[in-house]
């Protein structure tokens, strides 16, 4: 008897369940799982950009100073009829493995696994917000599309590795590029927001809706890894994205964070804030 | 444990009156003898660009910088790399055995030369050192 009343109302619940439209169901989903395919596929496209560098990459090595085969069509001086220059040739390295370890390993390892696997995981339907899952995706997205546009802007995109060391990122002058670091900056900042909303995420989801049962010593090495790497996220993004800004600022404001030397054309006195102390620092 | 070692490798550079300074920038290595004051970072030092002469069986202690942006001072020879960075004056000190010439490229990206810098170490018998040091470090008449 109350199966067929739970049955009942079950059938009564999924007769009311509403039916989503195209964009909520592949676009801006909530669902986890489709969040989880979302980087999935993010991750993928992005890793044809990024093998695609690499290629160039090893065509240079194995083949020194010949075209490489198909890209002649890049303008000088990006490339001189599909032979890589120095400059280009830093450039294609460093958004090779910006590209592999932020758009693609990233997404892949942690956006889809945690998305997808985590809720099924741990017993539970969903991730603990929904909707800031969907935002973290959104947001990495935009992050990507900054990264890919700074392929596009005068100069070229960063060229002073994907460790970015200052002072070679901190000035234009010394790798000769202007806006393609600032943006691959601006890019990275913006990824951090959204890892960190997965990260804040995660960690929720698998404190609080574990099922019934489940300690942690009872959890999946899986959730475990994913867990641990959410706390980690939480702990260096902010520190990451304070060394962006201030590499950013010493780029666009004329601040000494990272610089030898303080320059007083651009940054003088106490007006420019950060530089006495950096002066004295470096007297 | 870490740090003691770290600080018997890097603290504890045995003495040596040969001293040089090296100084990383676009793209070549700046190095630099003291003149005839006998000490490093006054306006007589002698400098070359990217030729580093030093006699075999000899200490000898380098004062390394950077001008611009961090480089990297590399003899895979010696087994030696060390960073140079601006800023800050890092000792290093090396001892060639064997007569010969040998890289010193850069090993940090340091812009779009960084292929191309790369500068030489000669180790010299006591005697050809003696002969270069006499032609190229001697004070010249005014």
């Amino acid at each position: 008897m109350s199966d067929t009343v739970a049955a009942d109302a079950a059938h009564a619940a999924h007769a009311h369940h509403e039916e989503l439209g195209f964009l909520r169901t592949y676009v801006f989903s909530t669902d986890h799982k489709m969040i989880g395919r979302q980087f999935l596929f993010l991750g993928l496209f992005m890793l044809l950009i990024g093998g695609t560098l690499a290629m160039m990459i090893r065509w240079e090595l194995a083949w020194p100073e010949t075209a490489v085969p198909g890209f002649s069509f890049i303008p000088e001086p990006y490339m001189y009829g599909g032979i890589i220059p120095p400059q280009t040739y830093n450039a294609l390295f460093t958004m090779h493995a910006t590209i592999m370890i932020f758009f693609v390993v990233m997404p892949i390892m942690v956006g889809c696994f945690g998305n997808f696997l985590i809720p099924l995981m741990i017993g539970t339907r969903d991730m603990a917000f929904p909707k800031l899952n969907m935002l973290s995706f959104w947001v990495g997205a935009v992050s990507g599309v900054v990264m890919l546009a700074s392929f596009f802007v005068p100069g070229g995109p960063a060229a002073s590795g994907w460790t970015a060391y200052a002072t070679l990122s901190a000035k234009a002058q010394y790798t000769g590029v202007d806006w393609g670091q600032d943006l691959w900056i601006i890019s990275l900042m913006i990824l951090g927001i959204s890892s960190l909303m997965g990260s804040i995420n995660y960690i929720t989801t698998i404190v609080n809706m574990r099922a019934p049962g489940m300690s942690y010593f009872r959890m999946p090495l899986t959730v475990w890894s994913l867990f641990v790497t959410a706390i980690l996220l939480l702990l260096a993004l902010p520190v990451l994205t304070a060394a962006l800004a201030m590499l950013l600022f010493d780029r666009t404001l004329g601040t000494s964070f990272f610089c030898r030397k303080v320059e007083e054309s651009r940054c003088s006195g106490s007006t420019c804030f950060g530089s006495s102390a950096t002066r004295r620092f470096i007297s | 444990m870490s740090v003691s070692t770290w600080a018997k490798v890097k603290r504890n550079a045995p003495d040596s009156d040969f001293e040089l300074g090296v100084a990383g920038k676009q793209f070549n290595w700046e190095i630099a003898y003291p003149g005839p004051d006998g000490k490093l970072g006054t306006d007589d030092d002698v400098k070359f660009d990217n030729d580093l002469h030093v006699p075999v069986n000899k200490v000898v202690r380098v004062h390394l910088t950077a001008r611009d942006v961090i480089h990297s001072f590399y003899l895979p020879n010696l087994r030696l790399r060390q960073d140079a960075v601006p800023g800050r004056t890092i000792l290093v000190w090396f001892e060639a055995t064997k007569p010969g010439k040998y890289e010193l490229p850069c090993s940090q990206l340091c812009g779009f030369g960084h292929s191309g810098m790369k500068g030489w170490l000669y180790a010299h018998t006591p005697e050809e050192y003696q002969k270069w040091a006499a032609e190229n470090l001697a004070p010249k008449p005014q």
